[in-house]
């Protein structure tokens, strides 16, 4: 189900985003914001799927470093595939694909 | 002027009967029956020997003027049945078959229980995952797709929102896609199903008729026979079609032939004339534009002023500005400031109409001028040309009419001088000055109306035009047929039954009206095609022309140029979709080739004539070839140049009033 940071941290995430069995996308931002709902949709819909919703974007520095997506797609391990920005992130279409590239 | 005023009088009654009578159509169509009518499958197609074109209403198309127009209704059983055939129905249709299965999968591939230490097992959940995906995202936005173009989101966070059970729609369930998206899908169908009884049981409402109006091009507007919408004669050549390589004329072909002859043979006549008493024809020209300018002077003197006293006056009326701009900035007292800004106000309107009484003098003067400059000797030029009489008339008509709407703030603004010059306390005005422009501007009403009632006669051409078409649509009685199980007739018009010329515009009008209506001539949807009627193909024209023709041996009296008349038979060939440069070029070009029968003046025989080949370009404008004198016994061959008077007419055309006319035609 999904899950946010905080209260979940870096180490909390790190065993997922290693499940070879499993792929992720982080959503950083709030539970009101269009993304997440495409967030939720995708989890709704593709399977071996988790997602994250980030209210704090230090606690995901590990993975984007300076960047400030408000999407992060990772594929079968903990390397992200793709960021994306918030217009991209508020396309359910794009959000949907990106997610599948990955795979 | 008695004419024009009748002609002003007769367009405004026109316009007004047109505006308040109950039969002027419905310009704009309830949107409900917008949509409703856009599902409607009519098409207007050309139908000649060799294929059939559907013509879009979109834009104008070019028909050929032996073709046959068919205007064709689907069947409407079809059409209350076209939800399956609907790429949104079937498309949905196709989805909901697939989302049993991707929902089945989705849950199983969750469950999956897998030895994360096997890579063989890792890598064969990843491939199912992957491919379970594809599926997934192609049924999502396709169903996204299929449904926003029905118009039913009006954003697709209305569609996540649906899916993800947030919606006060019932029926949607939180975090249940799944069955959300089957829902949508089963709930989309359905409504498209609705939809298409809906159109059958609200079509069977309304009836249809169509109309078709011929704009020749310098006759008046007539309405065409369309078969069976209406009980109009079937053209004048129904009795047969129109030879296409034979050169068997019609009755009006003769007659337009026989207008040719005599115009070239008083052309021919006319040149023979000057080129015999040149200098006497030159005289009377001269005396001609002496009466004119005579006429203008005369103008001039009656406004008595020339740009020296205009000169002067503006240089009076920029120093009281300045005075009033100076006490407007150093008095102390508000009430004299106001008075002063008030004041210098209504001084710079005397100002900026002086400027507009100093641009009619000038163009008066130019007027004059370009009639007795020595050496001018184009006339069109001196007419019709960009600074010529027409363009310079126009001008002045507008300066005047300018002048003449500034005039109604005069006496207002002499007021205000006079009710606040005692306030600034000096003589500001010359009184010479305002009596002279308050004498100048009692002659502008009259020269107003009289130079304006050409521009605006020429600005109501294209009323007339249109109003024409209504009253003819309005002069016989429409057939209507009701749209129900039957698909209406389809209304065919046989353009070779009538005499039409290459330029001329159909307009073809499919007009719906409601049958409850008590307005008949409401029409609840119309559709209008444009069409120009052209002569494609292989086709032959037949005309007489103007010609300088000469003997290519002889004496000298044979071997000069001389006018004269030819009359001559062209085959030509028009590609009707020119697919490349050179075919462009060729219609351009538009050549033919022919025979021709001239009459000569190459000998001493009072009638001579003469037979050979000729070629023609631009559609029969210009002609030229040789030919065999077979009056003469000897020096027979001659060479020819010729020109048709008649093309020459319609190709300028459009340089001159009719252009107003075409245009307001191009943009219904």
């Amino acid at each position: 189900m999904a899950e946010k940071l905080p209260p979940l941290t870096a180490q909390d995430v790190e065993g997922p985003l290693n499940d070879p069995t499993f792929t992720v996308y982080m959503y950083v931002g709030s539970k009101n914001d269009e993304g997440w709902d495409n967030a939720e949709l995708a989890f709704g819909l593709l399977a071996r799927l988790r997602i994250y919703l980030v209210e704090d974007i230090a606690l995901i520095k590990k993975w984007i470093g300076n960047k400030k997506p408000k999407g992060i797609v990772f594929g079968w391990d903990d390397q992200p595939v793709r960021f994306l920005n918030k217009a991209q992130a508020d396309d359910f279409k794009i959000v949907l694909t990106a997610i599948q590239d990955a795979r | 002027m008695c004419r024009i005023h009748s002609i002003r009088r007769a367009v405004t009654l026109v316009t007004l009967i047109l505006l308040f009578s109950p039969g002027v159509p419905a310009k704009e169509a309830d949107p409900v029956e917008k949509d409703f009518f856009a599902g409607l499958n009519f098409q207007l197609v050309e139908e000649t020997k060799d294929v059939d074109r559907p013509i879009a209403s979109d834009h104008r198309t070019q028909v050929d003027f032996r073709s046959t127009l068919i205007l064709r209704f689907d069947p409407l059983e079809e059409k209350a049945e076209r939800a399956p055939d609907n790429p949104a129905w079937t498309g949905l249709q196709a989805i909901l078959e697939t989302v049993g299965d991707i929902a089945e999968e989705y849950t199983a591939l969750n469950a999956a229980s897998i030895n994360i230490d096997d890579p063989n097992e890792v890598e064969e959940l990843q491939q199912h995952v992957k491919q379970h995906g594809a599926r997934v995202v192609a049924a999502v936005i396709g169903t996204y797709d299929h449904a926003a173009k029905t118009g039913r989101f009006e954003n697709s966070n209305e569609f996540v929102q649906l899916l993800n059970g947030r919606t006060t729609e019932p029926g949607y369930k939180p975090g249940q896609q799944y069955e959300n998206l089957a829902f949508f899908l089963a709930q989309e169908i359905e409504r498209l199903q609705a939809s298409a009884r809906h159109l059958r049981e609200e079509k069977s409402g309304y009836e249809v008729t169509v109309i078709a109006i011929r704009h020749p091009i310098s006759a008046q507007v007539q309405a065409l026979h369309v078969d069976p919408y209406d009980n109009l004669p079937g053209g004048q050549l129904s009795g047969g079609p129109l030879a296409e390589y034979g050169i068997r004329m019609t009755e009006e072909e003769l007659s337009r032939f026989r207008m040719e002859v005599e115009m070239s043979a008083r052309a021919a006549e006319a040149i023979r004339e000057i080129m015999a008493n040149g200098d006497d024809i030159r005289d009377e020209a001269k005396a001609l534009a002496k009466r004119l300018e005579t006429r203008l002077k005369t103008m001039l003197d009656s406004f008595a002023l020339d740009e020296g006293t205009l000169k002067e006056w503006r240089t009076q009326l920029d120093r009281m500005i300045e005075e009033m701009v100076r006490v407007e900035a150093t008095a102390s007292a508000q009430e004299v400031k106001t008075a002063a800004s008030q004041v210098a106000e209504a001084l710079r309107g005397y100002r900026d109409d002086l400027d507009t009484a100093g641009q009619i003098v000038t163009t008066l003067t130019d007027l004059r001028d370009q009639l007795t400059t020595p050496g001018t000797t184009d006339l069109f030029e001196i007419v019709a040309g960009e600074h010529g009489l027409f363009t310079k008339l126009n001008t002045l008509a507008s300066q005047v009419k300018t002048l003449g709407t500034a005039s109604g703030k005069w006496a207002e603004r002499a007021k205000t001088i006079a009710q606040k010059a005692p306030l600034i306390g000096q003589q500001l005005i010359n009184e010479a000055v305002v009596k002279e422009i308050e004498t100048f501007l009692g002659k502008l009403p009259k020269t107003a109306s009289a130079l304006t009632a050409v521009s605006e006669y020429l600005s109501t051409a294209g009323k007339v035009a249109r109003a024409a078409e209504t009253l003819e649509e309005a002069a016989h009685e429409q057939i209507y047929f009701d749209i129900n199980e039957e698909a209406p007739p389809s209304g065919v018009i046989t353009l070779n039954h009538y005499q039409l010329n290459r330029g001329e515009h159909i307009t073809v009008k499919v007009q719906f009206r409601a049958k409850d209506s008590t307005d008949i001539r409401k029409f609840a949807h119309a559709t209008t095609y444009r069409l120009e009627v052209e002569k494609l193909e292989q086709h032959h024209s037949i005309g007489a022309s103007l010609i300088f023709a000469r003997a290519q041996t002889g004496t000298d009296d044979a071997t000069r140029w001389k006018p004269n008349v030819a009359a001559m038979v062209n085959w030509h060939y028009r590609h009707r979709d020119p697919e490349n440069g050179f075919e462009e070029m060729w219609n351009w070009l538009n050549p033919g080739a022919g025979v021709h029968l001239a009459s000569l003046d190459q000998g001493d025989d009072t009638a001579e004539f003469g037979i050979g080949p000729g070629f023609t370009f631009w559609n029969g404008l210009m002609h030229a070839g040789f030919g065999w004198n077979l009056s003469q016994p000897e020096d027979r061959e001659y060479f020819f140049l010729g020109v048709n008077l008649f093309h020459l007419l319609d190709v300028a055309r459009p340089t001159a009033g009719g252009a107003t006319w075409q245009a307001e035609i191009d943009t219904r």
